[in-house]
């Protein structure tokens, strides 16, 4: 993502409250703070891509902190169909084929773990 | 029954996937104690167990004790028996006198267990709650109604359910959850965090293909290919090698799921784990609508009207209850079948495949006109276990040259070379020239792809085009001689020998085209290569079934090599992409393979340098499961690359020795040399590195490998700072790829230090998507702009150039680094700071590149100085940070 990695973060929040607005109510702070915490953890997950066991582990926590602040099962879909609208937005036709389906691929293992984190598996 | 009163045992570390839902839901109704438990619902396998002992074990962290009872078949006469954990130790307290109602005894029951809770009632895990004895599925409902447990119970879907469970739900004192089979995108993400990596594509499919999606088919299925060695990581790929195994568990499991049948069903389920597909309304009339009806309704089988076809449902049920029939009835049911087939007036080509094999496995032996017949129907299925199974069951004297054709070319797909080359080598008399020509053609490959002998492949062919008489097949042998010469390492002669070929038919020019098109990509004319290879496609879809011609795909794999070379990245790399797919989905390896190789050599290009890595990765295991070793040199080739440009020095180094223990082969012999030109330049030989990459693109000009002699000196450039921009120029002269005329600019512009150039040829290669060229070309526009002294326009061109080269996946290249410094390195520099950040010290830089220790610490020094920094440690750091 490189550089559209800030772009990114507010287009992620913007398409996740377009698609399910209830969830203002869950969103931490400030927006600024929000999106800048947005591009870490997403950084960090995509740094972490090479070792997967740090991956594994990395993502679960993630998973029960969000569990904590309130984030259900529920809102995964909503928000890897956040993601994704998000990457369309940023990276246009830059998104092939490949990158859609490595996109799609990494974010439900993603979310697989984080959901089992929340529910301390 | 014994057996399923086993308790199945925990998976560790088997990951639970696509159970959130039902594992939040769990949850809460345990906090809210709303409802009294759960009921999951489910066929066998699909995970009701696991999810249920998962259940448990969140009650556990919850504070909730916890107790897990089965429910089993034989125990449902014996009243309490399935919750016999739950009663006091001694029956008699609970009514001594025989007398006590079983109200009050219930009753006792409640209260020991409120007794022994702190206010958390129990949860209660009932596995196969439907096979509870009444008297225990009371006692359930009964404490389930005082929420004096939290039931979390499994029960099968298609088994009859009593009643009592039934109202649980009914009258909303527990929920239900339904579980189905996992989707495709839950199966990936399965297998990837249980294998901890990726899985080829050809194996996903034949995993999935087998279990359907099925939670613990997958587990067995993956358990028991692990355990026999069949499923194995390549580089961080998994591959699977061969067939997948069976284990006893799953076929103890595949059973249970069948579970007890009539005789009229069991015949059903019988016939069909043999013979089918059937047709609906034969197999209604053998069994009855109305089992037919019992079968599909309780999941056994599917009854597909629109193709009237009747199937068992699971791919694995057939296997497994076709080794359970004893052999003579067995034989006797197949041969049943197979007359009825042979006696009706007409055969589909599939029905006479399938009489073959029926023939064969109730008789032993079958009509050789059949199996001659069924040879050829399997071989277009591109089936050659099966063709070479119709074959060596023809006595030999029936085989005749056809039979010997497909036995060979089957061989040689199955990699058994020498059996195929002791096939097809011998002097019998064929009075067909059309099938004469087919063998020589088919042994030539096998000599060539097979044993990896151009030299002997070319004899032959040599050989062959002097016993034939008949124009158009000696212009199919010189076609094939251009191929044979095209990938063995030398396209200008594959080239020149293709121009006396004047073919008319569309066998000729196919044939021709496989050839030409890649001996023109490599010559530069990338143009003309990509036409070639788009007609000679169609004409091979004019040709219907043929023998001894490669698979329809190979145009598209030339079409592919020929768009990359061209610098058409994009197209290149959606028809790849379409082309792989296609490839995985019809089994041909080798094509498979190509595909692989190719998009690895797009990504490349592209910078993304850890999907080359991969996809070199992938071709490389598939290479070695079908023992193709001409294909496996390039993929370890391509892998020492990708490591290399990662900085992975280790990595790469192991795969060129890899390399080493294989036959030559020539296919873009010099590009292959990349990778130990990269490998050198990337663990501080530059000199040797210059050498090797010198060496090879003297050797690709020598053959006529223009577009690879333009990388090789390009690469140059990029990896050790030598630049041979006049030679580049003038290949580039003879060439119409833009790829090659980028790759002369920047060259040309980094020898006269033009910054305006650089980010021309910048823009060259953003627009072909060579992100990582683009980067690199940027990065040198910035330093000679700041040279010039216009800071502005430097800061520019370094910024852009970051920004790409955070899209190049880690890529690390001499070019991106220090684009930041103020004062920009001269490419002496450059390299010298690299050494010394590697940790040599002076005297081994000076010995490295042929220096004087005094000019070497000069060096040094104006590196110091320019990068601001003071140590050797602080120039890692200095070199490691940017860009």
């Amino acid at each position: 993502m490189g550089p559209s990695k800030e772009d990114l973060a507010s287009r992620f929040y913007r398409q996740l409250l377009t698609r399910d607005p209830s969830l203002q109510d869950l969103l931490p702070g400030e927006r600024d703070a929000r999106e800048a915490g947005f591009t870490k953890g997403l950084t960090e997950i995509v740094d972490s891509m090479s070792n997967f066991p740090e991956l594994v582990a990395h993502t679960r926590q993630l998973g029960e902190c969000l569990a904590q602040h309130g984030v259900r099962v529920s809102h995964y879909p909503t928000g890897r169909a956040a993601l994704m609208a998000a990457l369309e937005d940023v990276l246009g036709d830059r998104l092939d084929p490949g990158t859609r389906e490595a996109w799609t691929m990494a974010s439900n293992l993603v979310a697989e773990c984080m959901m089992a984190g929340a529910s301390r598996r | 029954v014994a057996k399923s009163l086993v308790v199945k045992p925990a998976l560790p570390n088997w990951p639970l996937i696509g159970r959130s839902r039902q594992i939040e839901t769990f949850t809460d109704l345990l906090h809210v104690g709303e409802q009294g438990g759960v009921v999951i619902f489910g066929a066998s396998g699909v995970g009701k167990t696991r999810l249920a002992d998962e259940c448990r074990r969140i009650g556990e962290i919850e504070g909730h004790c916890t107790e897990r009872t089965i429910g089993a078949t034989f125990t449902q006469s014996l009243p309490l028996s399935s919750v016999a954990a739950l009663l006091p130790a001694a029956l008699d307290e609970l009514h001594p006198d025989g007398t006590a109602s079983v109200a009050s005894m219930f009753e006792q029951v409640r209260r020991r267990l409120d007794d022994q809770q702190t206010g958390r009632p129990m949860v209660l895990v009932a596995d196969d709650i439907h096979r509870f004895d009444a008297a225990s599925l009371a006692l359930v409902a009964h404490l389930v109604h005082q929420r004096a447990i939290f039931l979390v119970g499994t029960a099968r879907t298609g088994d009859p359910i009593p009643d009592l469970l039934t109202a649980l739900w009914r009258d909303g004192q527990v929920s239900r959850f339904d579980l189905a089979e996992l989707d495709g995108e839950d199966f990936d993400t399965l297998l990837h965090l249980a294998l901890g990596g990726a899985l080829e594509a050809g194996a996903r499919l034949q995993l999935w293909s087998a279990s359907q999606g099925n939670p613990l088919y997958v587990h067995e299925l993956v358990m028991g290919a692990l355990e026999r060695g069949t499923l194995l990581e390549r580089d961080g790929v998994w591959h699977l090698e061969g067939v997948l195994p069976r284990s006893e568990r799953l076929d103890e499991l595949v059973a249970e799921r069948m579970g007890s049948l009539d005789a009229g069903a069991r015949g059903v389920v019988e016939l069909l784990s043999l013979c089918q597909p059937l047709p609906v309304e034969y197999v209604a009339s053998l069994a009855g609508r109305h089992t037919l009806d019992r079968l599909e309704e309780s999941g056994r089988i599917v009854v597909a009207l629109d193709r009237d076809e009747v199937t068992l449902a699971h791919p694995l049920f057939g296997e497994v209850i076709r080794e359970q029939i004893p052999s003579l009835r067995s034989r006797d049911i197949v041969r049943r079948e197979a007359d009825r087939l042979q006696s009706r007036t007409e055969m589909s080509p599939a029905d006479q495949l399938r009489l073959a094999e029926w023939r064969l496995s109730s008789d032993g032996r079958a009509d050789s006109v059949i199996l001659l017949d069924a040879a050829y129907r399997a071989r277009y299925a591109q089936d050659f276990r099966a063709v070479k199974r119709f074959i060596e069951a023809m006595p030999r004297a029936d085989r005749g040259p056809a039979g010997r054709l497909l036995l060979g070319e089957a061989l040689y797909e199955l990699g058994s070379f020498a059996e195929s080359e002791e096939t097809l080598a011998t002097d019998e008399p064929v009075a067909d020239e059309g099938l004469y020509l087919r063998l020589a053609v088919t042994r030539t490959k096998n000599l060539h792809w097979g044993l990896c002998d151009p030299q002997r492949a070319l004899e032959v062919n040599t050989d062959a085009r002097r016993r034939i008489s008949s124009r158009s097949f000696i212009d199919e042998l010189t076609s094939n001689e251009a191929a044979i010469q095209m990938f063995s390492g030398h396209p200008d002669l594959a080239v020149s020998v293709l121009s006396s070929v004047k073919t008319d038919d569309a066998r000729g020019r196919t044939v021709r085209a496989i050839a030409l098109s890649p001996a023109l990509a490599c010559a530069g004319r990338t143009t003309e290569a990509v036409d070639v290879a788009k007609a000679g496609f169609l004409d091979h879809t004019q040709l219907g079934d043929e023998l001894a011609i490669a698979h329809p795909g190979t145009h598209i794999v030339n079409q592919v090599f020929s768009l990359t070379d061209a610098g058409r990245l994009a197209e290149a790399d959606s028809l790849a992409r379409l082309g792989s797919e296609v490839a995985t989905n019809d089994h041909v390896p080798i094509a498979q393979i190509w595909f692989a190789l190719n998009q690895a050599r797009i990504a490349l290009l592209q910078g993304k340098t850890a999907t080359a890595r991969r996809f070199f990765a992938e071709g490389a295991g598939l290479a070695t499961a079908h023992h193709f070793g001409g294909p496996l040199r390039m993929a370890l080739a391509g892998l020492a690359t990708s490591s290399a440009l990662l900085g992975d020095v280790s990595a790469a180094q192991h795969a060129l020795d890899r390399r080493e223990a294989l036959p030559p082969f020539g296919f873009v012999g010099p590009e292959q040399e990349l990778g130990r030109a990269w490998t050198l330049a990337a663990s501080g030989q530059p000199v040797e590195a210059t050498e090797h990459f010198l060496e090879a693109a003297a050797s690709a000009a020598a053959t006529g490998h223009r577009t690879s002699e333009a990388a090789l000196l390009h690469d140059l450039l990029r990896a050790c700072g030598r630049n041979e921009s006049s030679r580049l120029t003038e290949v580039a002269g003879m060439t119409d790829s833009r790829l090659v005329h980028a790759r002369a600019k920047h060259a040309e512009a980094r020898l006269r230090g033009d910054p305006h150039r650089l980010v021309e040829a910048a823009e060259d290669f953003l627009d072909m998507g060579a992100s990582l060229l683009a980067a690199e070309a940027l990065a040198s526009a910035a330093d000679e702009y700041r040279r010039a002294g216009d800071q502005r326009s430097a800061t520019a061109a370094s910024r852009r150039s970051s920004a790409l080269a955070a899209q190049c996946e880690g890529t690390r290249t001499p070019d991106l680094v220090v684009t930041t410094s103020t004062i920009p390195l001269s490419d002496r520099e450059r390299e010298v700071a690299r050494l010394a950040a590697a940790g040599l010290p002076s005297k081994e830089i000076a010995a490295r590149l042929f220096l004087s220790l005094r000019t070497v610490n000069n060096h040094l020094q104006r590196v110091y100085v320019k990068l601001g920094v003071s140590s050797r440690a602080d120039l890692a750091r200095a070199l490691e940070g940017s860009p």
